[in-house]
C-alpha cells in the first residue's frame, strides 16, 4: 500500500488499520405513482461507515488471547467509535484457508469473541475462552494467566487461580489495555453494537467467518509447495493477513432484526454461513492457477453477505488508483449522461479537515489530465471533492480558506467515491448543485441553428464572459479568442452581424455547464441563467429548496491591494510603482459582470457603479433585470447630483456601500506606469471605474468599468455593455449603433481605424482615457465585508 | 388525428394523458390499441422507455340538460398518488412518524401512519421529489421506475429495498448481482443471480409496485 493512502485510513500500524469507508453513494429513490394501491417501499440500507482491523500478530501464535500491543490499535478504535458517535459496531474474526472449516469457524469465533470481551469488559466471554481449550489455542498451556500476573506486576502465584481471581486479572488486563488516546478508559456496552447483546451467542454483534473470506488465495503451484514443505511456518507466514479481526461501523442510528441477520453466532452455525454464499463460492474457495488477492481480483470471498460489507472496505480491499470519466446530465433531469469536458478540473483530497492533494487537472472528454495531456490516476475508494471552472488560476487563492471541506469558500462539489477499475466513471449531476450557477442554452448563430455538441467547443474556449445578445437573451462569449476578431472583421465589412460563439436564447438543447460564480444565498436565485433567459429558474434546478450561504469566489488579493494602497493616492512615486511586478494579462471572472444598462439616462457613473457592485455582491442585483437603477436610485438618494457624476461622487458612493472607491488621479505620473497601477488593480481582483473621454462628432466624458486586459487591450463592461452599445442614447440625437465590446471607444470605425493603425492587431486602445482617472472598487476589510448594501 | 406516442425515460401514463389533454388516463389505457402495451405492462404508471402508445382524438362529450336552470360541469378525473411505505434498517415500517414530503416545491408535513405509509395526492406529471423523515432526506424521482422485467427496474426496486443493487445504468454488474441474490437468500428464491420471473414477481410483491 502506497504512502499517500494515509487520509482515507485513519491509522496504519503494524498490527492493524483504521479508515474511514468511501461515501456510499445514494441513489435517488425511483417511484412510480398510483391511482390505485400500489406503493414503493423505501428501506434505509445498511451501510458501513468506517472499519477497524486488528492483525494476527497482535494475538498470541495460534490463540485468541490479545497482547498488550493491541494497545495502541484499541486507542484508534476508541477514536474512531468517538468521531462516529452512536455508529453501532459489528465484530468479524476470520482464519486462514488451513485446515478443516469447522475448526476455523470455532477458532475465527474465539478471536471475534476475545475482542468483543476485551471491549466490553465480559470477563466471562474470557474465563469460557480459558475453560474450553479449542487446538492450540489452550490458554492454560500457553500460560495466560502467569502472563498477565507478570504484565500486571503481581507476584508469580502457583496455578490460574479460580474463575473469580481470574476475571479479576482479565478486568485488570482489559482496563490497561483498552483506552483512548487520552488514556482514559475505552469501554463500550452491549448497545453499542449492531445485535445490542439481544441475539443468543453474540448474533449481530461478534461473528466468526471461518476461512470462508480470505484476502490472499496462494496459486496452486504456492500451495502444492506449501504442503509438500515438512516445516509449515513458512506457510503460516505467508498465510497472516489472512487471520485478521475488522470490526465494522455502521450509520448511526442503524438497526438490525436479530432473528432475520444472517451471520450466526461466533463459533457455531456453519449452514446458516453458506446460505449466503456466492453462487458460485466453491470455484471461489479454490487453488486457482494465480495468485488471488482480494484488492485485486476480488473474487476470494465466499461469503457474499460479508462481501456486501467489506468490499469496499479500506480494511480488506486496500486503496487502489483508477482512470476515472466524468460525466454530467446533458441537461436537467437527462438521462443522457455526456463527458464534462472544456473546464479546469479542482480535485482536492481532505485528510479530516485539511487539505491532503490539492490538484488543477484539465478534463479531456472526462478524463482527468496534467497539463501535458497526460491521463492522471486518482486514488479510488476514497472521497474527493472536485471544482470545476474556467480559471486556471484558483491554485494561487487562500488554498485552506477557499479549498475547504465545510464549502465555506468555493461551493465543491463532493464527495464523490471515485470507482476502481478501467471503466471508472463519476457520475455528477451538476443541475442538482444547489449552489452552482449553470449556464445552459443552445448556439444560436445562423449557420448551425440547431446544436452545437459540447465537444465542438473546446477548442475556441477559453474564458468568456456572460453578455445580452442582440437578439435577447444572454450569451457566453469568449474573448481572447479569435472569434471575437472574426466578429470585429464582419463588423467592418458591413455583412450581417452574426454572433459567433453563442450560447443562449432560445434554448432547446442545453450546451455547457459551468460555472459562474458561487450563489451566495437564497437571494441569488436570478443569477441563475437557463435556456431562453428566464429568471426563476432556481427552484427548479434546487428542487428541495436547500441553500447555503457562500461569499462568490472571487481573487481578491488583498496583499497586492495594500501595496497598491501605500502607492498613495496621488503624487505616486515613480520609482514605487516601477518596484511592483509586472501583471500578467488576466481578467475577472467574466460571469460575475453582469448587465446593466443605463438606457436613456445620464447615468453612466452610477451603473458603472452597479456593475462593479454585482461583481462584488451579485445577489443585490438582479441581472435579469438589468436593474443598475437600484444602486442609480440610491445614489440619487443621497443627494448626489444626478448626470457624470465626478470622481469623488463615485469615492463616497463606495463609503456608503460598506466598500472603498480610491481616487486615482494618475495625471501626474506617466501613462505607461498610470496603466500598470490600473492593471495591478485587475490583478489584484479589483475592477475600476475609469472615465473616458470620448470624440466622435461630440466630446463628452463617460464612465466605464474595467474588468480586465490582455497583451494589449483592456476589456471593459461600459455602464450598459453590449446592450448600451447597441442601443443607448446617452447624448440627445446621436445613437451608437453596433460598437465593438472590449474597447474603450464607442464607434466601430474609430476602433477599426486604431486597429488597423496598429498594425492589423489589437492595440492598447486607452488613448482617450482622461488622465488616467480610475477608481478601483474594493471592499472594506475582508472579502465581502460590505455585506448587504445599504 | 390519433397519434402514436413513445414513451420517454420518466414517463407515466398519468403525465402523457395530461400532455395530451385528457381527463382520464382510461381513455388512452382502455382503449383497444393498446391492449397489447396493457397486458405487457400491467401498471399504467410503469411505462418503459421505447413503449408505444396509442393517443385516440379526443371526442367532445355532450350532456342533455334542461336550459332554464344551471348545470354545474365538473371534470372528473382520478386522483394520482405518490405512496411509500418507510422502513428502517431492521426491516421494520417506520410507523408514526413525522415527516416532510416535497413534490415539486410543494411542502408537506406528513406523519407516517401505524404501518408506515404516508401518502400525497400530486399533480399528473411530478418527478421532482423527497421526503424526509428522521433528518434524512431521500431524494425522489417520480416516475422513473421501470417495469421490474427490465434490470433497471429490477436494480431501482432492490435500491429501494436497501439491497444496494448500483446505479440503475448497469455500470456495476457485481453489486446488482450480488443484490440479486441477497434478495433471493432473504426471500427462500433459488438463489442464482439471475433475476427471473419468480424473483420479479416477488420484488413487486415486496417493493409494492
Amino acid at each position: 500500500m502506497s504512502d499517500d493512502c494515509e487520509s482515507l485510513i485513519d491509522s496504519a500500524s503494524e498490527g492493524g488499520l483504521g479508515a474511514e469507508h468511501p461515501p456510499f453513494l445514494s441513489h435517488p429513490v425511483l417511484v412510480a405513482p398510483t391511482y390505485a394501491e400500489d406503493y414503493n417501499t423505501i428501506r434505509a440500507a445498511i451501510v458501513p461507515i468506517a472499519c477497524w482491523r486488528l492483525d494476527d500478530l497482535r494475538f498470541e501464535f495460534a490463540s485468541s488471547f490479545v497482547r498488550p500491543e493491541a494497545a495502541g490499535e484499541l486507542r484508534h478504535l476508541a477514536r474512531l467509535v468517538k468521531v462516529h458517535p452512536g455508529a453501532p459496531l459489528t465484530i468479524f474474526g476470520h482464519a486462514d484457508p488451513v485446515g478443516n472449516d469447522q475448526f476455523n469457524k470455532v477458532l475465527s469465533g474465539r478471536r471475534a469473541t476475545a475482542v468483543y470481551a476485551m471491549l466490553t469488559r465480559k470477563t466471562a466471554l474470557w474465563e469460557e475462552l480459558y475453560s474450553k481449550p479449542h487446538g492450540q489455542d489452550d490458554w492454560k498451556k500457553n500460560k495466560v494467566v502467569p502472563f498477565i500476573r507478570q504484565d500486571l506486576g503481581l507476584p508469580p502465584e502457583a496455578g490460574d487461580g479460580n474463575s473469580g481471581s481470574r476475571a479479576q486479572l482479565f478486568q485488570a488486563y482489559m482496563d490497561k489495555y483498552c483506552r483512548d488516546q487520552q488514556g482514559g478508559s475505552f469501554r463500550l456496552g452491549p448497545a453499542d453494537f449492531l445485535g445490542r447483546g439481544a441475539g443468543a451467542g453474540g448474533k449481530g454483534d461478534y461473528h466468526g467467518c471461518s476461512e470462508f473470506n480470505p484476502v490472499l488465495m496462494f496459486s496452486r503451484a504456492e500451495h502444492q509447495a506449501f504442503s509438500q514443505a515438512s516445516d509449515k511456518a513458512e506457510r503460516d507466514a505467508a498465510n497472516a493477513p489472512n487471520r485478521r479481526v475488522v470490526v465494522f461501523l455502521f450509520r448511526p442510528g442503524s438497526k438490525i432484526n436479530v432473528a432475520k441477520w444472517p451471520c450466526p453466532p461466533a463459533t457455531k452455525g456453519m449452514d446458516l454461513c453458506r446460505k449466503r454464499f456466492w453462487s458460485d463460492a466453491d470455484e471461489r474457495r479454490k487453488f486457482q492457477p494465480l495468485r488471488r488477492e482480494f484488492a485485486a481480483t476480488r473474487d476470494t470471498f465466499a461469503c457474499r453477505f460479508y462481501e456486501r460489507i467489506a468490499g469496499r472496505s479500506p480494511c480488506e480491499a486496500g486503496v487502489e488508483r483508477s482512470l476515472p470519466t466524468l460525466y454530467v446530465p446533458e441537461e436537467p433531469n437527462s438521462y443522457n449522461w455526456v463527458p464534462l469536458h472544456s473546464l479546469w478540473v479542482y480535485l482536492v483530497h481532505f485528510r479530516g479537515t485539511e487539505i491532503e492533494i490539492l490538484q488543477r487537472l484539465k478534463l479531456r472528454e472526462g478524463k482527468l489530465c496534467d497539463d501535458q495531456d497526460r491521463l492522471v490516476p486518482v486514488h479510488c475508494n476514497r472521497h474527493a471533492w472536485f471544482y470545476f471552472s474556467h480559471r486556471d488560476d484558483l491554485l494561487t487563492l487562500d488554498r485552506a480558506r477557499w479549498f475547504a471541506r465545510d464549502r465555506s469558500g468555493l461551493p465543491l462539489v463532493g464527495p464523490f467515491c471515485v470507482p476502481c477499475g478501467p471503466q471508472a466513471r463519476i457520475n455528477i449531476d451538476i443541475w442538482q448543485q444547489n449552489d452552482w450557477a449553470i449556464v445552459r442554452a443552445s448556439r444560436v448563430d445562423g449557420a448551425r441553428a440547431d446544436k452545437v455538441m459540447m465537444a465542438e467547443w473546446r477548442e475556441d474556449y477559453g474564458t468568456g464572459r456572460l453578455l445580452p445578445m442582440q437578439g435577447g437573451g444572454i450569451g457566453f462569449y469568449p474573448h481572447g479568442s479569435y472569434t471575437e476578431k472574426q466578429r470585429q472583421e464582419r463588423w467592418k465589412g458591413g455583412t450581417t452581424l452574426i454572433p459567433l460563439i453563442q450560447f443562449g436564447s432560445p434554448g432547446d438543447r442545453p450546451m455547457w455547464v459551468g460555472t459562474l460564480s458561487a450563489l451566495p444565498s437564497p437571494k441569488a436565485k436570478l443569477l441563475l441563467v437557463h435556456g431562453v433567459l428566464y429568471p426563476g429558474t432556481y427552484n427548479e434546478l434546487a428542487p428541495t429548496g436547500r441553500n447555503q450561504e457562500f461569499p462568490g469566489h472571487h481573487l481578491y488579493d488583498r496583499f497586492l491591494v495594500s501595496r497598491l494602497l501605500a502607492l498613495g493616492a496621488d503624487d505616486q512615486a515613480p520609482a514605487a510603482i516601477d518596484a511592483l511586478p509586472d501583471p500578467p494579462a488576466r481578467c475577472l471572472v467574466p460571469g460575475d459582470m453582469c448587465w446593466q444598462t443605463q438606457g436613456e439616462t445620464p447615468n453612466c457613473g452610477p451603473y458603472s457603479f452597479s456593475t462593479a457592485m454585482n461583481y462584488w455582491m451579485p445577489y443585490t442585483n438582479n441581472p435579469a433585470q438589468r436593474d443598475g437603477a437600484w444602486y442609480a436610485g440610491r445614489i440619487d438618494a443621497m443627494a448626489i447630483p444626478a448626470g457624470a457624476r465626478t470622481p469623488a461622487h463615485l469615492a463616497d458612493a463606495a463609503v456608503r456601500f460598506h466598500m472603498n472607491g480610491r481616487d486615482n488621479d494618475a495625471e501626474e505620473i506617466n501613462r505607461a506606469r498610470a496603466l500598470k497601477v490600473l492593471k495591478l488593480w485587475l490583478q489584484a481582483g479589483v475592477p475600476a471605474l475609469i472615465l473616458v473621454k470620448e470624440e466622435y462628432g461630440i466630446t463628452s466624458y463617460h464612465w466605464k468599468t474595467v474588468v480586465g486586459y490582455d497583451g494589449n487591450r483592456f476589456f471593459m463592461n461600459n455602464s450598459g455593455a453590449d446592450n448600451e452599445l447597441i442601443r443607448a442614447r446617452r447624448t440627445p440625437g446621436i445613437e451608437y449603433e453596433r460598437a465593438p465590446i472590449g474597447n474603450d471607444v464607442d464607434s466601430e470605425t474609430a476602433f477599426y481605424d486604431k486597429w488597423k493603425a496598429g498594425g492589423g492587431d489589437i492595440v492598447d486602445l486607452i488613448t482617450s482615457v482622461d488622465e488616467c482617472t480610475f477608481i478601483p472598487l474594493f471592499p472594506n476589510d475582508s472579502m465581502f465585508g460590505g455585506g448587504a448594501a445599504v | 388525428m390519433p397519434t402514436e406516442h413513445i414513451v420517454q425515460q420518466g414517463e407515466y401514463l398519468a403525465k402523457i394523458a395530461a400532455q395530451y389533454g385528457f381527463s382520464s388516463y382510461r381513455t388512452i389505457w382502455d382503449h383497444a390499441n393498446n391492449a397489447e402495451l396493457k397486458r405487457k405492462r400491467k401498471n399504467p404508471n410503469i411505462l418503459y422507455p421505447g413503449d408505444k402508445l396509442f393517443i385516440p382524438d379526443r371526442q367532445p362529450r355532450e350532456e342533455s340538460a334542461s336550459t332554464d336552470t344551471r348545470h354545474d360541469y365538473r371534470l372528473k378525473s382520478e386522483t394520482l398518488k405518490l405512496r411509500l411505505l418507510v422502513k428502517g434498517s431492521d426491516d421494520e415500517p417506520i410507523a408514526n412518524t413525522p415527516c416532510v414530503l416535497i413534490v415539486e416545491n410543494r411542502r408537506y408535513e406528513k406523519t407516517t401512519n401505524a404501518a408506515g405509509n404516508v401518502e400525497e395526492i400530486i399533480r399528473r406529471g411530478a418527478h421532482v421529489a423527497s421526503l424526509t423523515i428522521r433528518d434524512v432526506e431521500i431524494p425522489l424521482r417520480i416516475g422513473d421506475l421501470d417495469p421490474v422485467e427490465e434490470i433497471s427496474g429490477q436494480q431501482a426496486r432492490l435500491n429501494n429495498l436497501g439491497y444496494d443493487a448500483g446505479p440503475v445504468d448497469g455500470s456495476d454488474e457485481a453489486k446488482r448481482r450480488s443484490a440479486v441474490e441477497e434478495f433471493q437468500c432473504d426471500h427462500k428464491l433459488k438463489v442464482d443471480g439471475d433475476c427471473g420471473s419468480k424473483t420479479q414477481a416477488k420484488l413487486v410483491e415486496v417493493h409494492g409496485c
